[in-house]
């Protein structure tokens, strides 16, 4: 991958670096890399490639059509409705989600790494199979609470994952330091813990941001007409796909607005610790008499999050596998899901190296600039890639029209910010500086690449391939639109048979779908809890 | 002399690493020469011309304020900073210049970090075997005899988190003698250690280094841990080295004011020379041997405090009266503050005898050779 030519020794000439302090002399050495830059900069042309040919798409309509799409009341309204949503989500998914974490890494809650995976688990479940399980459980549940409560639940685990991640490797100096300075434990926990886990929380919270502006299962079944739903209806509405498109421009420009305040609130701190080796297991707090209430947090999102759907869902178990079902059908879809989110996966984790890498260790605007332009994809709706990569494919591509690798790469584009995410957590604890030792003890820039940083990348390349497949696997529009003529996937079936109101027939695929997407974010969770009992220090 | 079991064994070979033609062969220390070498980032200049030599074999210090560009020295010499200008040979090999960068796996350069930068994933013993190829036969006899010579016989299976920070920089050392570098290069070493242990480890690194037989640059901003611990002493102010020589040639005879200043405490008297060896300043007549023939000129005379000797007011000796403003207690000694008549203060430090109380008044005398420099 990239490491192959890091530091090549032929580097090109780039602009002067600044000077490092002389407290951490080349901490970020300004030269990038050749190879790193080139590998980063290919993954963000080709993340980019969608929106480009978005906009190519929407100039071909005229100055007029766009000017009165987007300059109505309607689509005023429409946007007031899309960011409302996505602000009252993210608001109580951070919360949630900080708050799960801090109790379940942290705090002697009993059974807590039991609670640790099962506050996890909500990202198994495909919003549509959640908003549908709480429109029938909850029949006068729709619109904009509908789709607020159903997305919350579902999104909060991208604050919570990455939070818990922070928490496990935070040093307890800076809280230790925070107490000896006369803090208590809540002022130490405002001013020193949570400080550490804003670059995680900030992460988090964004891509559930934008996770609601492109979601568009959960609000297409609880009828709240956000800009997903509108561009669906307008583009099977007509043969004039170019409204659908303008409004796809416009939730770019959104997203842009958000990418950028995001991009303008991080700071300049460097967050790896100054030394990797002296890190020890964080304490935990003691609950004492508010254990029982606070057992109660993570059981009632629990509840909330998966015991409602499960019941909802078995319900319709029942009366499906009473009807005897289409069982070789309901393989195919499973090995087809299995395929492409897993191919998926593999390439949106690669590509997703070099970004993060180059993001962690050069703070240039040139990073910062390829670090973003991936989240840019990721808020498109999944429509609207998918749009755009049917035309593009069908006008350039004709080979690979309406075949596997358009899928997969629509994959690559929509959920490389989450792969980079969870990467970038890794890339800020593996310095520099542990590279050139390597180096300087005779490691060609491949071999201490493997040897150290990919090792040290590993936690954020297993939890970003885990979530890169499971987001794939319930993935709805894209896979909609692109999979090829007779190919099925679990979520195909499931929206087939829910959008024909046979309820009975979704059941079957959305409990494997389920099934097999928990396995993964189990397996994350409980690793996430088991590095902590490697880490305690020997007697 | 080398250690039995330290010394140089089979040349690592193959397996992607290894440092090349150069490195194979006969073993032993190298010697380091940088030439005029410069380095900027952006506008400001990190290093202006700087040559240091440091002769095979030998522990050599760079000493100077932080932002002088000393650790920049280090990463050129490591390879991991190109130079804009001039030279940086290892054994006689030209490693930076003009038109050629040789990779930093390629240099056989070894480097300490300030922070360590123990790999957090590998236990103490793979740590120390990271730069030892795996087809090397006596890799685990290696290991163990760094352990060893690195006082951790034992403590090999354990974690970097679990050592104490004496013994993560211990190992950190460990870690970069471990392939035989030509030079070993450590950044800081002390600077995260509290000062009883930083006193003890700077004993045992220079211990160590001794019994690898190591060429060695150490970066260091503090003064007594140069003087004590190296061969050689190179101060470098502002991006360039000012002065090289034996920690005490630095010391009694500094290059000029600045370096005399910052090495150690000195006293600045504004003196003329008398054109026979010596000078005359507010203390009096005292010998100069640098001072040549040419009487009559001005300049500033360098007394050490503790060439300084306080006697009652009303001692027959040659001298300056003065006033007792302060003093700071050592122990082992203690640095009075005085102040002449002309109101210019002194520093003297007193080993034996009565402390003089503060206000109390006395006279100074100074004891021994001064060096003088031309005055601004």
């Amino acid at each position: 991958m990239s490491g192959a030519v890091l530091e090549a020794e032929t580097v090109a000439p780039t602009p002067p670096p600044p000077l490092p302090s002389s407290a951490e002399p080349g901490c970020s050495t300004g030269r990038i890399p050749l190879g790193l830059g080139l590998a980063a900069g290919a993954v963000a042309v080709l993340a980019l490639v969608p929106v480009a040919y978005l906009l190519v798409r929407a100039g071909e309509g005229g100055w007029s059509t766009a000017a009165d799409t987007l300059l109505s009341d309607r689509t005023a309204a429409l946007l007031a409705r899309s960011l409302g949503l996505g602000v009252a989500v993210t608001a109580v998914s951070a919360v949630v989600g900080v708050v799960l974490a801090w109790l379940t890494v942290r705090c002697d809650l009993p059974g807590r790494r039991v609670w640790r995976v099962v506050a996890a688990l909500p990202l198994a479940v495909p919003s549509y199979v959640g908003g549908f399980a709480y429109v029938a459980a909850f029949p006068h549940l729709a619109g904009f609470w509908g789709a607020w409560l159903t997305l919350t639940l579902l999104s909060y685990p991208m604050v919570f994952l990455p939070v818990a991640a922070a928490l496990d490797r935070l040093d307890p100096a800076y809280e230790e330091v925070s107490q000896s300075l006369g803090h208590g434990p809540l002022t130490t926990f405002l001013r020193a813990t949570l400080p550490q886990l804003r670059p995680a929380a900030a992460t988090g919270s964004l891509l559930v941001f934008l996770y609601v502006l492109s979601d568009f299962g959960a609000v297409s079944i609880l009828r709240f007409d956000s800009f997903t739903r509108v561009i669906y209806q307008s583009y099977q509405a007509s043969f004039d796909r170019t409204p659908a498109v303008l409004l796809g421009c416009l939730l770019l420009v959104v997203t842009l607005g958000v990418v950028g305040a995001e991009m303008a609130s991080r700071g300049r701190a460097r967050y790896w610790s100054s030394g990797p080796g002296l890190r020890r297991p964080p304490r935990t707090a003691v609950l004492r008499r508010a254990r029982v209430p606070a057992l109660l947090v993570p059981l009632g999102v629990a509840v909330l999050a998966l015991g409602v759907p499960a019941v909802t869902l078995g319900r319709w178990l029942v009366d499906s596998v009473q009807a005897s079902p289409d069982l070789a059908r309901l393989r195919g879809a499973m090995e087809g899901s299995l395929v492409a989110a897993g191919l998926g996966a593999a390439l949106t984790v690669a590509a997703a190296v070099p970004v993060a890498l180059l993001a962690a260790r050069h703070r240039g605007r040139l990073a910062r600039a390829v670090e973003h332009s991936s989240y840019v994809a990721h808020a498109l709706p999944g429509i609207v890639i998918a749009l755009s990569l049917v035309f593009f494919s069908a006008r350039y591509l004709t080979a690979l029209y309406q075949r596997l690798p358009v899928l997969v790469f629509a994959y690559v584009v929509l959920f490389l910010p989450l792969a980079v995410s969870a990467v970038y957590a890794s890339a800020v604890q593996a310095p520099p500086r542990l590279d050139e030792v390597a180096r300087s003890l005779g490691r060609r820039p491949t071999a201490a690449f493997g040897s150290v940083t990919v090792p040290l990348l590993a936690p954020g390349l297993g939890a970003g391939a885990a979530l890169v497949f499971l987001t794939s696997m319930k993935e709805l529009p894209a896979t909609l639109l692109l999979s090829p003529t007779g190919y099925d996937t679990l979520a195909t079936r499931v929206w087939t048979a829910t959008s024909g109101g046979r309820f009975g027939d979704a059941a079957l695929p959305a409990a494997l779908l389920i099934l097999v997407a928990a396995l993964p974010t189990f397996l994350l969770s409980r690793r996430l809890g088991e590095r902590q009992v490697t880490l305690e220090p020997a007697p | 002399m080398r250690r039995p079991g330290v010394g140089r064994g089979p040349s690592a070979k193959g397996g992607g690493w290894g440092w090349g033609p150069s490195r194979e062969g006969d073993g032993g220390p190298r010697d380091v020469e940088c030439a005029g070498v410069s380095r900027r980032f952006g506008s400001a200049v990190a290093l202006d011309g700087a040559d240091l030599t440091v002769p095979a074999g030998t522990v050599v210090a760079v000493l100077g304020p932080s932002g002088c560009g000393k650790s920049t020295l280090l990463r050129v010499i490591a390879g991991f900073e190109r130079p804009d200008a001039g030279t940086v040979t290892v054994g006689g090999n030209l490693v930076a210049g003009p038109g050629r960068h040789l990779p930093p796996e390629r240099r056989g350069v070894g480097i300490v970090p300030q922070e360590q930068a123990l790999f957090p994933h590998l236990s103490v013993a793979a740590n120390v075997g990271y730069g030892l190829a795996r087809s090397r036969p006596d890799r685990a006899r290696r290991v163990d005899a760094m352990l060893e010579l690195a006082g951790l016989t034992g403590l090999g299976a354990r974690m970097p988190h679990e050592l104490s920070g004496g013994q993560q920089q211990r190992v950190a050392l460990a870690r970069a003698l471990a392939p035989e570098p030509a030079v070993v290069l450590l950044d800081e070493p002390f600077a995260n250690l509290d000062a009883a242990l930083r006193v003890a480890l700077r004993a045992e690194v220079r211990q160590i280094l001794r019994a690898a037989d190591a060429t060695a640059v150490v970066v260091t901003h503090d003064q007594e841990e140069a003087l004590s611990t190296a061969d050689l002493v190179a101060v470098m102010r502002a991006g360039r080295v000012v002065q090289v020589g034996a920690p005490e040639i630095v010391y009694r005879r500094p290059a000029d004011t600045w370096v005399a200043s910052f090495v150690g405490e000195a006293n600045l008297l504004a003196g003329e020379a008398l054109g026979d060896s010596r000078v005359t300043c507010a203390l009096g007549r005292l010998a100069c041997p640098d001072q040549g023939d040419g009487g009559g000129s001005r300049v500033q005379v360098l007394v050490r405090p503790e060439q300084l000797r306080l006697h009652p007011e009303d001692a027959a000796v040659e001298g300056a009266p003065a006033v007792v403003a302060s003093y700071q207690f050592f122990g082992h000694d203690a640095l009075a503050h005085l102040a002449l008549g002309d109101g210019s203060a002194l520093v003297a430090r007193v080993t034996t005898g009565r402390l003089p109380a503060p206000g109390e008044r006395v006279v100074v005398s100074s004891e021994g050779d001064v060096v003088c420099f031309p005055a601004a």
